[in-house]
């Protein structure tokens, strides 16, 4: 039974469903309906049910292989996550700095760069002949390289902590820094070390947030895929590679099919896992006083603060190091065998003629991105929003189930996803003819899961009695929605709306499958670039993809807001 | 300015069953409280009211027209909730005028300063509800709900959260307030203090009925069953067997002590088990001719006008309220205590209240 | 507001399905490579100049994608181009096996007279050359002496080389295939698979496709790539540099063929028969060196001079018949897969 604690009339719940329904069908036509087409392929043969595809694959020891590596090198890059993210977490809630707000919503800059340009600025910093072990080498005299870490699960894993940690860190101080003291200072008072408290205090309560941030990193990390190959290479397939094979090289459209299943099945468990790890951390977060911090920069320098500083300079190393890379990388030239620093290639870039290279004047790509991707924003909010609104508003049985089933777009595999679309949208009955159209979609598809994370518990922390207050002074429940709500809820639509457009900004492996020439978007450009030689270009459109999305993430934290975190209305 | 009427209204959630047949109606311009332990079904009677939700049947009245079709926001209902539901994003003044905007033709400055002085707080209209204490809030939702003229006010336990002395000061300017604006008002409370101070009327309320609905006088001095007198006002209960009845006057044992009571309304006959209620402020602190307990002191509890005397006796433990004479007590000093005849209330222990009296007993002293 | 942004989607839309009205058009779909820094602007140019067409190039992917769409397309009764041009002659037989392509004549292509012999691999023509190129190991001279340099299939396997070597994946890479089909060449099957094992410690990393791995190679991460012969002369015309010089181990170098072809169900057939005459014609041959770093496949065609002077053309290249990698491609990509991943 649908128990809706403001609902009212007949008239109103049917005008109401309809609006819920809306997003619905419409998933239903775009996502969930390619989809099933084709996974069909994997399970149907002439017209039966068969699991025949399904098994052949597990039954074969490569696959098999496979399927375990994914995971593992899932669950590794996870632990290095948490890792780094923890302290970090820390750092944030213990201390006070100059730009902290500012430094806070970089972290999330990392997670929607698109893939290729992280594994460019790994290779460029890591690598064997990277900035790093040049560096190393000359400091201390060197033959060999000293840092293996790429080509390798090393240079995986890290790269996935570099992704991820931030997610970790988000999570967690949004959590710690609202916890109330006293917990800490009655076992204070009990005469617990500080490493005592921390383990038997303040640990066990940050648990929850802790696994619900790890959660959520393991699945980015089983799904991911052009950083395993570019830093990886073949050797360290996964299952997305494989289906990339199976679909595109192998037309093996039966075994490729089987594969996304288990890939999507086993996304889909790990999401609900992680639904349900939420739903205990969104709880627990209530309106508690945020605790004070100390100044990091203040004159004294005792241990801890030594240890923080410490662990600061590495992991800056960790998150700067490639960035600044692709940056320098971008700036210099080689001819006749020295390296030189140039403006060439940011020229090339900003000029406004038509150019070969791109097939379109570069600015153009700069257009394209942010027109799709205000789109995509637009579309994914209008699904996300009501989506969020029967999650958090409406109670009832198999609740967490439709929420999994919902945020599916998450765990789908990318290359599948693209030949789904492009299978569904070349005949009827969703015939499409318009490009733009069909990318617009494909992003709204990858970014609205994260419009309804965001909005989700903007909804829930809400109470719920002010609705009902604003319809006891003559407001409709639209109006109350229209006055109430969503002003309330705004900073999460704004948080989650502005992620989907970064999302879509970063987006590569499905905007491939369904473009047009004119219609590339930045990543695309960046990709054309590298198959073109000019990886100088290739590395100036990366800066100025680094710098659109860091903008966007600085502007929205003007607010406030913090996504991943839960929020609170507090102004 | 509205009758409410309730007639047989019951309300299921799941398998409970909130609200049992209740009816009662409040006049114009009356204020009634509906008072009771939690769970008992006052504030769910309040949200059918108001309109959030449905009752399973029965009907809900205003001038003796139903309005179970009509929809919350047109049933010009102000309700006042318990933990205030200010609009946090707006200021107090928007909050104020926030229900002016469905009453087109009303003049919202006019209006709002009318009710910020109305309440106390001209001057803080540009506050946001974060910024202002928790007695101020409630005074801009009071004030918010006032806003565009309703005809019937309901307040959900509104002054639960905010502490003693604020409590009582609020609680005043409320009834002030109301009266002034001759609203028809319903307050629901947990606290029988604050519905005795002032209501025109009370209904006290268990497990979703109402017990008894009368004024604040007759509910104190004659309850009408155990559940009332022991939730209205203190009392020491007793328990014991009639021995004699003669004429209008019972003969009670109790343990070894034999008490006589004026029987009123409650058919008693001997031999039946019965309850015995004494209040506090009836328990003397003196030797008498009737109902005499010989007690020791066993403890003082300092209220500033008044003492209260805990007490230990044969027929168990005992309070008394008193004033002067407890000064000169001391602890562990023999004492007799005695009330009157007609100050003792018998119920006789039926099967229901037997039921009640399991949870009766932790609310033995309150 | 999203009012808004749905009304620029939706003139968005109107807009670009507008542009192209009026002439004719032909679509072709190539590699992003070629659309890009390839002779297609210029072709499309010269090629609109004479007719009342519209040439529009579709590249948003790699070569192999874009087949995989066409094919996609075609089995759905829709293709959406009327020319591919990018089969490379791994994925010939998968290609044709499709029935995608027109077969074609001399009398419908007369430039095809002109085409080197050894490039008609497929005998229907329904697939022909434009260019081709050989599959050799490009070394960094700076890290590499002369002295030091592995000149056999057997030398690669030496400790001295270990992770020096960076090579493609043949599953989604041309040149990638083209290298295990060099390998299964040389050692015969299955005995391929033993010098892949042994070759394996040796190998930095096996990277998707041929820009990543030439991307690791110029950044200096190991002194020897799997690409193509024709690539010191890019480095020498415009890099200016002499340091990326060509190795062909036991003397060989394995042959790379691209070909284009006309879409079966496209409505513009005489169109499309002049566009790929229009190719080979000399006029764009000329163009295939310096644009698409690639020998052209008209033999009448000249080279420039610094091309002609940097670029390797191996005296004996060798090849695996389309008919075989048909047969057993899966298999052999399959067999690979099983001792690279994971080893």
């Amino acid at each position: 039974m649908v128990q809706d604690s403001s609902g009212w009339l007949k008239t109103n719940r049917a005008g109401r469903i309809a609006l819920i329904c809306l997003p619905l069908v419409f998933l239903a036509l775009i996502f969930y309906y390619p989809l099933l087409r084709l996974f069909q392929e994997g399970v149907v043969e002439e017209g039966r049910l068969t699991f025949r595809y399904i098994q052949e694959v597990f039954a074969e020891p490569y696959f098999r292989h496979v399927i375990l590596f994914t995971a593992e090198q899932a669950l590794l890059s996870t632990l290095l996550a948490i890792t780094i993210g923890l302290p970090w977490a820390y750092i944030f809630t213990r201390y006070g700095f100059p730009f902290k707000d500012t430094l806070r919503s970089l972290t999330i800059v990392p997670f929607v760069l698109p893939s290729i340009t992280v594994a460019v600025g790994f290779i460029l910093f890591f690598g064997n002949n990277g900035h790093l072990n040049r560096l190393l080498m000359s400091l201390f005299g060197l033959e060999g390289p000293p840092l293996r870490l790429l080509y390798s699960l090393k240079g995986i894993v890290l790269a996935h902590a570099f992704y991820n940690a931030p997610i970790i860190t988000r999570m967690v101080h949004a959590k710690w820094e609202r916890l109330d003291p006293a917990y800490e200072e009655s076992a204070q008072t009990l005469g617990a070390g500080r490493v005592r408290r921390f383990i038997g205090v303040t640990l066990p309560m940050l648990l929850p947030s802790v696994m619900t941030g790890a959660a959520l990193a393991f699945i980015f990390c089983f799904l991911s895929f052009p950083i395993v190959l570019a830093l990886g290479g073949a050797r360290f397939s996964t299952l997305e590679v494989e289906i990339y094979t199976q679909f595109i090289v192998l037309y093996q459209h039966k075994t490729g099919a089987a594969l996304a299943i288990i890939e999507i099945v086993l996304s889909l468990l790990f999401t609900y896992g992680y639904i349900r790890l939420e739903g205990r951390f969104t709880q627990e977060l209530e309106a508690a006083p945020i605790r004070p911090t100390i100044p990091l920069l203040r004159r004294r320098l005792t241990l801890g603060k030594g240890t923080v500083w410490l662990f600061v300079a590495a992991s800056g190393v960790l998150f700067l190091g490639p960035m600044v890379s692709i940056i320098v990388d971008s700036f210099t030239r080689e001819w006749a065998g020295r390296t030189v620093l140039t403006l060439h290639w940011y020229s090339y870039i900003f000029q406004p003629q038509h150019e070969a290279l791109i097939g379109a004047a570069p600015l153009r790509s700069v257009l394209n991105s942010f027109q799709v991707g205000l789109a995509a924003m637009g579309v994914a909010s209008l699904v996300g929003l009501p989506i969020a609104f029967v999650i958090a508003r409406y109670r009832f049985r198999g609740r967490r189930g439709f929420d999994t089933l919902v945020m599916a777009s998450l765990g789908i595999s990318s290359v599948a996803l693209g030949a789904a679309l492009l299978a569904a949208f070349l005949r009827p009955p969703l015939q499409l003819s318009s490009g733009l159209v069909a990318i617009v979609l494909a992003h709204s598809i990858l970014a609205y899961p994260f419009v309804i994370r965001a909005v989700v518990p903007a909804l829930e922390s809400l109470d719920r009695r002010v609705v009902e207050a604003a319809r006891s002074l003559g407001a409709t429940r639209l109006q109350a929605f229209r006055d109430i709500e969503l002003p309330l809820i705004r900073r999460g639509l704004l948080v989650g709306a502005v992620f989907a457009f970064a999302i879509s900004l970063g987006e590569m492996s499905a905007t491939i499958m369904l473009a047009r020439p004119e219609l590339k978007t930045m990543p695309v450009v960046v990709n054309d670039l590298r198959a073109a030689r000019s990886f100088g270009g290739a590395s100036a459109m990366s800066c100025l993809l680094i710098l659109v999305t860091g903008g966007a993430f600085i502007i929205i934290e003007r607010f406030g807001e913090r996504l991943f975190g839960g929020e609170r209305w507090s102004r | 300015m509205v009758q409410v009427r309730l007639s047989a209204v019951t309300k299921r959630f799941g398998e409970t069953v909130a609200v049992k047949e209740i009816s009662f109606a409040a006049a114009e311009g009356e204020f009634v409280t509906l008072v009771g332990p939690s769970g008992c079904g006052k504030t769910t009677i309040l949200r059918l009211i108001a309109g959030f939700e449905q009752p399973d049947s029965g009907d809900i009245l205003f001038d003796s027209k139903s309005v179970l079709a009509v929809p919350p926001e047109d049933r010009r209902v102000g309700m006042v909730f318990q933990n205030y539901a200010l609009f946090p994003h707006m200021n107090v003044w928007k909050n104020i005028a926030y229900g002016l905007k469905f009453r087109p033709g009303i003049d919202k400055n006019k209006r709002v300063c009318e009710l910020l002085k109305l309440v106390d707080l001209a001057g803080l209209e540009r506050r946001m509800p974060a910024e202002i204490s928790a007695g101020q809030k409630q005074r801009v939702a009071l004030a918010r709900a006032l806003a565009p003229t309703p005809q019937l006010l309901l307040l959900d336990e509104p002054l639960s959260a905010l502490d003693a002395k604020l409590r009582e000061s609020l609680r005043t300017q409320i009834r002030r307030i109301q009266r002034e604006l001759r609203l028809s008002t319903i307050y629901v409370t947990h606290d029988q203090e604050e519905a005795l101070a002032i209501s025109d009327r009370i209904a006290v309320m268990s497990l979703g009925s109402i017990e008894q609905i009368d004024t604040p006088q007759e509910v104190y001095a004659h309850p009408q069953s155990q559940f009332v007198a022991s939730f209205v006002g203190r009392s020491n209960q007793l328990e014991g067997v009639v021995i004699a009845i003669e004429k209008e006057c019972a003969q009670v044992q109790v343990g070894n002590v034999f008490f006589n009571t004026t029987i009123r309304g409650a058919t008693v006959n001997q031999g039946d088990r019965v309850a015995l209620f004494v209040r506090e402020e009836h328990l003397r602190l003196e030797d008498s001719e009737v109902n005499i307990i010989p007690a020791r002191v066993a403890g003082l509890e300092y209220h500033g006008e008044s003492t209260i005397v805990h007490l230990e006796s044969s027929v168990g433990p005992l309070r008394a309220l008193a004033s002067e004479v407890a000064n000169s007590l001391h602890l562990d000093e023999p004492i007799k205590v005695s009330f009157s005849q007609g100050n003792a209330i018998l119920f006789t222990r039926s099967v229901e209240e037997k039921r009640e009296e399991t949870d009766f007993a932790k609310i033995r002293f309150t | 507001m999203w009012r808004r942004l749905l009304a620029i989607a939706v003139i968005g839309t109107a807009v670009y399905g507008l542009t192209g009205i009026g002439a004719e058009k032909l679509v072709v779909y190539t590699y992003s490579s070629f659309a890009s820094w390839g002779a297609a602007p210029y072709i499309e140019e010269a090629f609109e100049q004479d007719r009342q067409v519209d040439v529009e190039f579709v590249a948003t992917g790699d070569a192999r994608m874009m087949l995989a769409k066409l094919i996609a397309e075609q089995e759905a009764g829709k293709p959406g181009a009327d020319v591919f041009i990018g089969v490379e002659a791994g994925d010939l037989s998968t290609a044709l096996d499709h029935d995608v392509f027109v077969p074609l004549t001399e009398d419908d292509i007369p430039n095809l007279a002109s085409v080197r012999q050894d490039l008609l691999i497929d005998v229907t023509n329904s697939l022909i050359p434009y260019e081709h190129s050989y599959i050799a190991l490009v070394y960094d001279s700076e890290v590499l002496a002369v002295e030091d340099l592995p000149r056999t299939f057997e030398a690669l396997l030496e400790p001295t080389y270990e992770n020096m070597i960076i090579l493609e994946d043949p599953r989604t890479s041309s040149v990638g295939l083209a290298f295990l089909l060099w390998t299964i060449h040389q050692y015969g099957d299955p005995e391929y698979l033993e010098y892949w094992r042994k070759l394996l410690p040796n190998v930095l990393t096996v990277t998707s496709g041929w820009s990543e791995a030439y991307d690791l190679f110029l950044a200096g991460e190991a002194p020897i790539v799997v690409s193509f012969s024709t690539d010191t002369a890019y480095s020498v015309i415009e890099e200016g540099s002499n340091r990326y010089k060509i190795l062909l181990p036991n003397s060989q170098a394995y042959r790379s063929v691209y070909f284009m072809g006309i879409v079966e169900g496209t409505q513009q057939l005489q169109l499309t028969k002049e566009f790929l005459n229009f190719v080979l014609s000399p006029q764009v041959q000329e163009r295939i060196p310096s644009t698409e770093w690639m020998f052209p496949a008209n033999r009448e065609t000249l080279l420039p001079v610094l091309f002609y002077q940097n670029a390797v053309f191996p005296p004996d290249p060798v090849m695996v018949a389309p008919e075989e990698v048909g047969k057993n491609l899966d298999r052999w990509l399959r067999e690979w897969s099983r001792i690279v991943v994971g080893g």
